[in-house]
């Protein structure tokens, strides 16, 4: 009785995601590009940068990189407080 | 400590990718990757050697967990600084339209590279010492 159940479950799961990945928008097809195209034409203009991912990352949004960073220190620093008090 | 094959094969390995991962973050605002990517690089290559020689034949040079911790606090200082730097001076200076920074040139896009570069330096330096005290410790 158990496994019929999780057996159902696990195919109801199964069919729901199967349906929802049917359904979905077409990969390389955006629905919303108008800051895409915004990037695409004015980036290198304003930065200067011929990579706009670099643009995108270091200048627009950069911010959020610094919060990255920010993460990255937060990681290191907790690893080296547990291996503090061992060598 | 792995066997001679591997040892060699990470001693003609390492210097490539240290080269290419200092390529990687130069060039990080003309070509694919950058920072993040760079400094991954090189961390792979220094698994590479961690992994070939082991940690007791780079006995000669043991940093402490002090001196870790303030190389990598100092990076993390160098970006944040030319991040304000950037983001400060771009409202006032046009970077990119000033004389001689050519749009596809190394030295080009104001302060792009230079954060790309510190982003590096501080990916590498984080990862690295990761890698040293995991591998330290067993």
């Amino acid at each position: 009785m158990k496994s019929f159940v999780a057996g159902m479950i696990v195919l109801i799961l199964f069919a729901f995601f199967a349906v929802v990945a049917m359904q979905l928008h077409p990969l390389g097809y955006p629905q919303a590009t108008e800051m895409d195209d915004y990037f695409i034409s004015n980036a290198q203009e304003e930065t200067g940068a011929n990579n706009v991912v670099a643009a995108v990352v270091f200048d627009y949004r950069g911010f959020d990189t610094m919060g990255e960073a920010t993460v990255l220190f937060a990681a290191v620093t907790s690893v080296l407080m547990i291996f503090w008090g061992r060598s | 400590m792995m066997s001679r094959i591997v040892q060699q094969t990470a001693r003609v390995v390492f210097p490539l990718a240290a080269l290419f991962s200092f390529y990687v973050i130069i060039h990080g605002h003309l070509t694919p990757g950058g920072g993040f990517q760079g400094g991954v690089i090189l961390a792979s290559a220094v698994a590479l050697v961690l992994v070939a020689y082991g940690h007791k034949k780079i006995k000669s040079y043991r940093p402490t967990l002090k001196m870790m911790f303030s190389l990598f606090s100092f990076t993390m200082i160098l970006y944040f600084s030319s991040h304000f730097l950037h983001h400060s001076l771009e409202q006032w200076i046009p970077l990119a339209q000033a004389p001689g920074r050519n749009v596809g040139e190394l030295f080009s896009a104001g302060g792009i590279p230079l954060m790309s570069f510190f982003v590096g330096l501080e990916v590498m330096i984080g990862l690295v010492i990761i890698l040293i005290l995991v591998r330290r410790a067993n």
